[in-house]
C-alpha cells in the first residue's frame, strides 16, 4: 500500500481527520482538487483585498482547541483568534433601530431589556434552564460517531441528562419564541440563529437556543482571515509528516470485494491506501467516485432523498474607505414570520430576491491587514436559491451583484455604493463548480430532525468497508466545528482500524476513552 | 379548524375507528347476507364522497400541508375502492358467503385509517407544530433509506 490513508478533500473536516491521522502515527496523504486548503472556510485575495470563501466567525472555539490538543501541540503556535465582542451589529429593516449584542448573556439580556424587560427576564431564564442542558447533549451528541441505532443509544448512555433534552429537540423553535417573547426584536434577534441554522423558525428545533447559549462563550476570528485556520492546521499536518496534494482531483474510489483500497486521479493515476476518508459530499461520493453499481439500492434511494439546506449568494467588495462599524457582522432584523415568507419565496417558489442581504461581514474589521491601508473588504451575504427561476446564475449574477449592493447600501451602510472599487460574486453555481457543493448548499443535507444522527450518512461506510465519511454531509452535519468534530471521530475509527488490522492495538486505540472523550466527560459529569 | 373542534372532531374518528375494528371483528355475527351487502356499499359510498370532497379539498388548498393530506385522503379511499371491488367482484364469483369476510377485511381497513387519520388530524391542527409535524410526516418515508446510508 502507498499510504496507510488517503484523505479526500482538505476541507476543515479532511484536514482534521488527516492531522488526527498523521498524528496517530499513520503515513497519510491528503488530496484536494482546487488550489487552497479550507474548502467553505477559506480565504482568497484580490486586488489586495482579502476576503472569506462563506464561513466567517468561529463558534465553539474549544472544538479547534481540542483538535490542537489531541495533535500534541499549540493552537497559539499555528493560528491567533481574535474575539468578536460585540459579536453582532442588528439592524432592525423596518424599524430602522440599530444596537449591538455582547458576548456576555447578562449584556445581551440588558439590550433587551431596552426593548421589553419581560423578554428579558426570560431570555436569561431560558439561557440558564436550557443551555448547561443542550451544551452537555451537545458535546456528546458531537463527538459520537453515528451509523447505527445503538450509536445513538450510546449518546444517551454516556449523557443521560440528555433526555431531558428531548422534548425541547422535538419542539419547534417558533414555538419557543411565541411562548417566551413578545416585543419584535427580541423575537427577531433570536430568530437569527435559526436561520444560521438553514431552517425557518417553524421548522427549527428548540436545539437551535444552544447555537444561541454557546456563542455567548465568545465568538472568535482567526488573526489574518478564516483561512488562517485551515492554513494552520494543514501547517500542522505537514509538521506531522502528512502529505498534502493541491490540484489534485480525484476521479474515483477504487473498491475491490466491498473494500475501498485507495483512488484513481483524474490523471489515471491509481494510489492505494488501507483506509480512505472522504471530506466530500456523501451523494457525491458514493454515487459517482464509488459508482452506483457497487451499493445496495436501499442507499442510493436513501442519498437521493436528502433534502438540500440552504444556499446563498456572497457578495465580495473591496471598499476606498473604512466604514464606521461597530462590529464585525452586522445582521439584518425581521420578524420570525417573515424570515418564513423570505424563505419560503427564495428556497421553494426559486426567487433570486438581492434584497435578501442578511448578513455583512467586514474581514478588514477584525484584522486591519486584510486590505490595504485606510480601505476595507466587506462581504455581503443573501439567501439564494440553487436554481433561480427564469434564467441561471451566469446569466443574473452581476444584476444580481449590483441588487446587493443597492440593498446594503440602503440597509446597512448608507453610501457604501459610492466607494465600491473592486466587486465580484459567488453564486451557489460557483459554490458547486469550484468547491463541489451539490447545489452550494452551505450544510450540504438539510438539518431537519431527519436528517440528523443516524438518518445523515454514517460516519463508517454502511456499505463499503474501510470507508469513512467527515464534512458537512454526515454527522454532525454542517459547520466548522461540525466538520472538525466529523474528522477526529473518523481518525479515531480509522485509527482504530488500522491498529486492530496490523494486529497491534495501541492502549489509546484498545481504550474505552478515546481522544473525543475528555470533552465530553467534562461536560457530562 | 380550531384546535377545541379538531379535538373533539379526532376523538370522535378515533373512537370511530375502534367501534369499525370491533364490528369488523366480530362481523361474522351481522346477520343476512344482505346486512353484509348494504354495508358494504355504505361503505364504498363514503369512500366515493371522501374522494370527491379529498379531490376538492386539494384543488382548493393552497398551504402544502393540506394538498397532502387532500391527496392523502383521495388515494387511500381510492385504494379502498378498488380492493373492495376487486374483492366483492372476486367473491361474488367465487362464494356468496364471502361477503362476511370482505365486510371484516373493509372495516378493519376503515377503522384503522380513521384511527391514523384521527392522530394526525390532532397533531396537525395545532398550530404551533402543524408545520413542524407535516415537515416530519413528509420524511418518514425516508427514514429507513436515510438510516441505510
Amino acid at each position: 500500500m502507498d499510504y496507510d490513508a488517503i484523505v479526500i478533500g482538505a476541507g476543515m473536516g479532511g484536514l482534521s481527520a488527516g492531522a488526527c491521522l498523521a498524528a496517530g502515527g499513520a503515513r497519510t496523504l491528503i488530496l484536494e482538487q482546487s488550489g487552497a486548503v479550507g474548502g467553505c472556510a477559506g480565504s482568497f485575495e484580490n486586488s489586495g483585498f482579502h476576503f472569506d470563501v462563506g464561513a466567517c466567525i468561529i463558534q465553539v472555539p474549544r472544538a479547534h482547541d481540542r483538535l490542537f490538543e489531541t495533535l500534541g501541540l499549540r493552537r497559539e503556535d499555528y493560528v491567533t483568534f481574535l474575539q468578536n465582542d460585540p459579536t453582532y451589529e442588528f439592524v432592525d429593516i423596518l424599524g430602522g433601530r440599530r444596537f449591538t449584542t455582547p458576548s456576555s448573556l447578562e449584556g445581551t439580556a440588558e439590550v433587551i431589556a431596552r426593548f421589553d424587560p419581560d423578554d428579558a427576564r426570560n431570555f436569561l431564564l431560558l439561557m440558564r434552564r436550557y443551555g448547561p442542558r443542550f451544551d452537555a447533549f451537545n458535546d456528546v451528541m458531537m463527538t459520537t460517531p453515528q451509523g447505527r441505532l445503538r450509536d445513538m443509544a450510546k449518546v444517551f448512555r454516556k449523557c443521560p441528562s440528555g433526555l431531558l433534552a428531548l422534548p425541547d429537540v422535538l419542539k419547534p423553535y417558533s414555538k419557543v419564541l411565541d411562548d417566551y417573547f413578545r416585543h419584535p426584536v427580541t423575537r427577531g434577534l433570536l430568530s437569527t440563529y435559526s436561520a444560521i441554522g438553514g431552517l425557518p423558525p417553524s421548522l427549527q428545533t428548540a436545539m437551535m437556543l444552544w447555537l444561541c447559549h454557546t456563542e455567548h462563550d465568545g465568538t472568535y476570528y482567526p488573526a489574518g482571515g478564516m483561512g488562517a485556520l485551515p492554513r494552520g492546521v494543514a501547517k500542522a499536518f505537514g509538521d506531522l509528516g502528512g502529505d498534502l496534494r493541491l490540484e489534485t482531483p480525484v476521479r474515483r474510489v477504487l473498491v475491490e470485494k466491498g473494500r475501498a483500497r485507495g483512488v484513481e486521479l483524474a490523471d489515471g493515476t491509481a494510489i492505494t491506501s488501507r483506509v480512505l476518508v472522504a471530506n466530500n459530499n456523501a451523494r457525491n461520493l458514493y454515487l459517482e467516485m464509488v459508482g452506483r453499481d457497487r451499493i445496495p439500492r436501499a442507499v442510493v434511494k436513501g442519498l437521493e432523498s436528502y433534502e438540500w439546506s440552504p444556499s446563498c449568494c456572497v457578495a465580495y467588495l473591496g471598499l476606498d474607505y473604512r466604514p464606521e462599524l461597530r462590529a464585525q457582522h452586522m445582521v439584518g432584523l425581521i420578524d420570525p414570520g417573515l424570515t418564513d415568507l423570505y424563505l419560503k419565496d427564495v428556497y421553494t417558489k426559486g426567487l433570486a430576491l438581492p434584497q435578501s442581504v442578511g448578513l455583512v461581514s467586514s474581514p478588514s474589521y477584525m484584522d486591519p491587514s486584510l486590505a490595504p491601508e485606510g480601505q476595507a473588504s466587506l462581504a455581503l451575504i443573501a439567501m439564494a436559491p440553487p436554481h433561480p427561476a427564469g434564467g441561471t446564475w451566469s446569466e443574473i449574477k452581476w444584476d444580481f451583484l449590483d441588487g446587493m449592493i443597492t440593498t446594503a447600501d440602503a440597509m446597512f451602510l448608507p453610501g457604501l455604493k459610492d466607494h465600491v472599487v473592486f466587486k465580484t460574486i459567488a453564486t451557489p453555481e460557483d459554490f458547486e463548480r469550484r468547491l463541489s457543493m451539490p447545489n452550494g448548499s452551505i450544510y450540504a443535507f438539510s438539518f431537519s430532525i431527519l436528517s440528523q444522527m443516524v438518518f445523515r450518512p454514517a460516519n463508517r461506510s454502511r456499505c463499503v468497508d474501510g470507508l469513512y465519511l467527515c464534512g458537512a454531509s454526515t454527522h454532525p452535519g454542517g459547520s466548522v466545528p461540525g466538520s472538525v468534530f466529523s474528522g477526529m471521530m473518523v481518525s479515531e475509527m480509522a485509527l482504530e482500524e488500522l491498529d486492530s488490522r496490523a494486529g497491534s492495538r495501541s492502549a489509546r486505540a484498545s481504550s474505552e476513552t478515546g481522544v473525543m472523550d475528555g470533552l465530553t466527560d467534562r461536560r457530562c459529569a | 379548524m380550531r384546535p377545541r373542534t379538531a379535538s373533539i372532531f379526532s376523538l370522535l374518528l378515533a373512537l370511530g375507528g375502534l367501534a369499525l375494528i370491533g364490528m369488523g371483528v366480530s362481523s361474522g355475527r351481522l346477520g343476512s347476507d344482505s346486512a353484509h351487502f348494504l354495508v358494504f356499499l355504505a361503505l364504498v359510498g363514503i369512500s366515493l364522497v371522501l374522494i370527491v370532497s379529498g379531490a376538492a379539498a386539494r384543488r382548493g388548498a393552497d398551504d402544502d400541508y393540506r394538498k397532502v393530506l387532500g391527496t392523502g385522503a383521495f388515494l387511500v379511499c381510492s385504494g379502498l375502492v378498488a380492493l373492495a371491488i376487486f374483492f366483492g367482484t372476486m367473491s361474488a364469483l367465487i362464494s356468496r358467503y364471502a361477503w362476511g369476510v370482505l365486510l371484516a377485511v373493509m372495516l378493519l381497513l376503515y377503522g384503522t385509517a380513521m384511527i391514523m387519520a384521527a392522530a394526525v388530524n390532532f397533531i396537525l391542527s395545532q398550530k404551533d407544530y402543524r408545520v413542524f409535524a407535516f415537515d416530519l410526516f413528509r420524511q418518514v418515508p425516508w427514514v429507513y433509506y436515510r438510516y441505510r446510508t
